[in-house]
């Protein structure tokens, strides 16, 4: 056989799927699955209206030509469908040789040409089901890349859809035989129960083996995505810059609140004021995916006054060239290589121009050139980064344990000359701090012991506070918090730390940025608010580093982060850290609960009452006699049976459980009066009167 | 009856699981969302995860419940011809779900149907014999079509159904004769050994004698008998059945014929069988009475002619 003739055999049209409520079923269902990868930005405008238009037209075009062989047609789609995933690994390279590996986009759009070229030749439902597998990995792909809770939406909307596919498809296989008794075209009350059912039961079922199923674990990166859109370059290359302060950006902190947005925290400025007051909203910042929680540090401070941090140098320097940037070493960080470990910041709020990450920063894929790094390390960006700007961070993380810091200890070390500046105090430091200092850590034997120790110390006898009383003029900030109100809030608490830790020979500094943030177990990113914003200590171990400490805020160290075990632990974690908030929504959705179930309920109650009192009040006298007989019949366990005619019926009770020849007449008479032409009214009377004799209950 | 192998055997009513090609592929997909929400760290993957479970869960545990709840009572017609379809009225009750039902014996084609319902099947019993009851499989993969779950339910029929024999070849030439009519009998002398073949209503010119009382009374009006000739050919054709049941239903068949073709040419047929009350030696008057007692003959010794029943064609089968 010649190859055009196999292919020609192979290619032969098959049974064309007859239900056309399959085909709209699973058309819907890939749509939902385009637009759920869509509105989650991975695609761009062309290729997604393209696909928005092409998809529909393509079903459209597949139905009518779904009995035709459609050769050209296939071969063209193969062509097409190679063209694609020739275009995608063309990107792909273009990627690599550009430094920025970032293959969501073209492996997104793959996926949604894929779609759109085979939906243009669905004309069994095979065919079909395929369509319905392809959406499915397209979900995963959204899934895999989504930084968003919204898309929730959009599964559940897929879920309900892709269920509705193949109950219609089964049941269009069901039809495909032939019938008995009601056509399956018809949709009988009873089935749309059914499928009601079952929409219940799957989610039900999803919803236990979610909460039983190991947990996601800490959401990696295997790609490194940098975007930066829209992007002003600042005038001053280098500068701190921070919108979100209004005018009290680059250290203008007279008025608080003047110009800033809710969302604005005044310790990314170019010096801290520890006795400002005022704390950010609960605005979501950014989100960041990593492997585990971290300190976002945004930069240091390594001069204190007392009252105020500022930086010893403030010179930048401008790194740059092929991406990834290549971070250098600054004071304190250490060359030998760690743990990669990968953060990837998502802009949701315009906020300062730095550029978070945890730990030792070593590389940035950053969408410019060039990035300008302070002496402490800190990185900013030349350009304001504004929503939806987005950069990966690769740190290197020692792997730290409390064993390992209580052996790499800074006391027992010469320390190299760089640490000087981290062991600065004011001189006019009043006394009681450092006396407190050398009192609390007497016993501890170790640099860790004697953090742990502080920190256990302010943890028992000061408060947290947001709202403290101002700072009287003239007083020590640190001395204040420890002494005179013993409240405050992390500047105050981390300055103290710092301040008692340099006291005792201990290099610190204080650095600020955001603690870890909430993770969304949906999405696996650390979500950042601005309230979030946080300063605490960093202490230098030789070996190891500098290494954040703060009484604060629950960050455990990098060797020790064990994610939560299942989901259904992660949401009783998440119950537990928010019970209040539990506890009043459980409360409102309870009673909103039981208000529509019990409403419900009264008004399905309600509704089958009238109905069957409608119906009993239209019956015809045969349905009234009918019914009376049945339940005669019913009570003698003799039900009837489906197939039972009423004069079988009632042959089967004269010679059963009522065994009465009367029920004969009876019979005769219900027959007469079914099939009758005229209506005996005096027969009917008779039927009744009998009936009633012989069952002792009324037709009425 | 039913020709072709059976999965398992009949009267077993558990349910059989058997997974489609959708699970497998479900499957993988579960597989690949797993490795890919424990890498990446996305809980919308183990969303989607669960989701595939929960579908594989109710895809499968569905049919499996939802099969257990189906009952059916079947009703046929009282004979059949085997080789020839027959209707069964099936009443399908259960929960509201699509299902396939075919029969397994007698065997039918499959047809899907719509819980609850009530339709009728065409089947077709291979062999000659009486059917008490039905052996039915339902299988279901509702809602979503995913894991089929079978049973065979055993159902009997409220009348049994005598299933004829297909009609055999028949060569054999039967010799034809008036009988004897009420008229023609005038005069005759009607005796012991006078056989009547039948009764008719009376006709002016009818001999008293030939009145049937019995008859005549339960009937309120005058009948006349009609006398079978003295001699007139008969036809007895005596089947012996002590063989293998693919031969028994082929000699079923060459008597069936016989009675066929004796009933054609207008001669009384005696039919000599063995059923399981014993032997059994009765005229039959119709193809549906012969076919009736071929369903019912069994091996054992036939009934053997009475000696005054002579001039007769005898036909043994074999």
């Amino acid at each position: 056989m010649k190859l055009t003739e196999t292919i020609r055999q192979a290619n032969l049209a098959t049974d064309p799927e007859r239900f056309t409520a399959v085909r709209v079923a699973v058309g819907i269902t890939v749509i939902v699955s385009v637009l759920a990868l869509i509105a989650q930005g991975f695609v761009r405008t062309a290729p997604a209206l393209v696909a928005i238009a092409g998809i529909p037209a393509g079903f459209l075009l597949s139905y009518r030509m779904r009995h035709s062989d459609a050769l050209k047609l296939k071969a063209a789609l193969a062509i097409a469908l190679t063209i694609s995933v020739v275009g995608f690994f063309g990107e792909l390279v273009s990627s690599f040789q550009d430094g920025l590996v970032d293959i969501q986009v073209p492996l997104a759009e793959l996926f949604l040409w894929v779609q759109v070229i085979h939906s243009l030749h669905v004309p069994a439902r095979r065919d079909l089901m395929f369509s319905l597998a392809s959406s499915a990995a397209m979900m995963a792909i959204t899934a895999a890349l989504s930084i968003s809770s919204s898309l929730g939406f959009f599964i559940i909307l897929w879920a309900v859809g892709l269920l509705v596919s193949l109950m219609l498809a089964y049941r269009s296989s069901i039809a495909d035989l032939p019938t008995l008794g009601v056509p399956m075209g018809s949709i009988t009350p009873g089935a749309t129960k059914a499928a009601a059912r079952s929409v219940a039961i799957l989610g039900l079922a999803s919803i236990l083996v979610f909460l039983a199923l190991p947990g996601a674990r800490a959401s990696r990166s295997f790609t490194f995505p940098a975007e930066l859109p829209s992007s002003t370059a600042l005038g001053s290359p280098g500068s701190l810059s921070n919108p979100s302060l209004g005018n009290r950006a680059n250290g203008n902190q007279t008025d608080p609140s003047a110009g800033a947005a809710g969302s604005g925290y005044f310790g990314f400025a170019e010096q801290l004021d520890t006795s400002a007051r005022g704390r950010p909203d609960d605005t979501l910042v950014m989100r960041v995916r990593a492997s585990a929680p971290a300190f976002w540090r945004g930069q240091t401070f390594d001069v204190w006054d007392g009252v105020t941090w500022t930086v010893s140098d403030n010179t930048s320097t401008t790194i740059g060239g092929q991406a990834p940037i290549q971070v250098p070493l600054t004071v304190g960080d250490l060359p030998q290589p760690a743990e990669d470990f990968i953060q990837t910041f998502y802009i949701e709020q315009p906020g300062p121009n730095l550029v978070f990450g945890a730990y030792r920063m070593s590389e940035v894929y950053f969408d410019a050139r060039f990035l300008f790094q302070q002496p402490d390390g800190a990185l900013r960006a030349g350009s304001d980064l504004g929503r939806g700007a987005v950069y990966t961070v690769i740190s290197q993380r020692p792997y730290v344990t409390e064993s390992l810091l209580k052996v790499s200890d800074p006391l027992r070390t010469d320390l190299p000359i760089s640490m000087d500046p981290f062991l600065q105090l004011p001189d006019e430091i009043p006394q009681r701090v450092l006396d407190l200092a050398e009192e609390i850590t007497a016993d501890s034997p170790t640099t860790y012991d004697k953090i742990r120790a502080l920190e256990d110390w302010m943890a028992q006898n000061t408060t947290y506070s947001l709202d403290i009383p101002p700072l009287p003029e003239g007083a020590d900030s640190v001395d204040e918090y420890l002494f005179e109100t013993r409240q405050g809030f992390c500047e105050q608490i981390g300055t103290s730390l710092v301040v008692m830790l340099r006291s005792l020979g201990i290099p610190s500094r204080l650095a600020i940025g955001f603690i870890p943030g909430e993770r969304n177990s949906l999405t696996g990113l650390y979500e950042v608010r601005a309230s979030d914003a946080h300063s605490w200590a960093e202490v230098y171990f030789p070996g190891v580093g500098w290494q954040g400490f703060d009484p604060t805020a629950q960050v455990p160290l990098a060797g020790e982060f064990e994610p939560t075990a299942t989901a259904g632990a992660a949401v009783v974690a998440w119950i537990r850290d928010n019970a209040s908030l539990v506890a009043r929504a459980s409360g409102i959705t309870l009673a909103l609960v039981l208000v529509i179930g019990f409403g419900g309920m009264l008004t399905m109650i309600i509704g089958r009452i009238v109905t069957e009192r409608r119906r009993k009040a239209n019956r015809s006298w045969i349905e009234r006699i009918t019914e009376t007989l049945e339940y005669a019949g019913s009570t003698h366990d003799r039900p009837r049976q489906g197939h039972e005619t009423i004069r079988e019926y009632i042959a089967a009770l004269a010679t059963g459980p009522l065994p009465d020849s009367r029920l004969h007449e009876v019979g005769e008479i219900i027959a007469r009066e079914a099939f009758g032409p005229i209506t005996d009214h005096h027969g009917r009377a008779t039927g009744e009167r009998l009936l009633e004799e012989i069952t002792g209950r009324s037709a009425n | 009856m039913c020709s072709a192998p059976l999965p398992f055997p009949v009267g077993s009513e558990r349910v059989r699981i058997r997974p489609t090609r959708g699970v497998y592929a479900i499957g993988a997909l579960g597989i690949a969302f797993l490795i890919a929400s424990r890498t990446t760290g996305a809980g919308w993957l183990t969303v989607l995860l669960a989701m595939a479970a929960g579908l594989l869960a109710t895809g499968a545990i569905g049919p499996w419940l939802a099969i257990r709840r189906i009952t059916i009572v079947a009703t046929a017609p009282n004979d059949a011809v085997a080789g020839r379809p027959f209707s069964i009225k099936l009443a399908i009750d259960g929960p509201s779900l699509f299902v396939q039902v075919r029969l397994l014996e007698p065997a039918s084609e499959r047809v899907g149907a719509n819980l609850p319902t009530v339709g009728e099947l065409r089947a077709v019993a291979d062999r000659r014999g009486v059917i008490t009851q039905v052996v039915a499989e339902v299988s279901t993969a509702s809602p979503v079509g995913l894991v089929w779950a079978s049973r065979q339910i055993i159902v009997a029929l409220p009348t049994p159904v005598a299933v004829a024999p297909r009609v055999g070849p028949v060569t054999f030439a039967v010799a034809t004769s008036s009988p004897a009519t009420g008229s023609e009998a005038i005069g005759r002398r009607v005796g012991a050994g006078e056989t009547v073949r039948s009764i008719r209503d009376y006709r002016q010119g009818d001999s008293l004698r030939m009145i049937h009382w019995p008859a005549t009374a339960r009937l309120n009006q005058p009948m006349v008998k009609e006398l079978e000739s003295p001699d007139a050919p008969r036809l007895v054709v005596r089947l012996d059945l002590n063989c293998a049941p693919d031969e028994a239903d082929w000699r079923a068949g060459i008597a069936y014929g016989h009675v066929q073709k004796g009933l054609a040419a207008g001669v009384p047929v005696r039919l000599l069988t063995a059923e399981r009350s014993g032997p059994h030696g009765g005229a039959v008057g119709s193809m549906l009475e012969a076919g009736r007692r071929l369903a019912h003959a069994t091996n054992g010794r036939p009934a053997e002619l009475p000696g005054n029943e002579r001039p007769v064609t005898i036909v043994t089968v074999p």
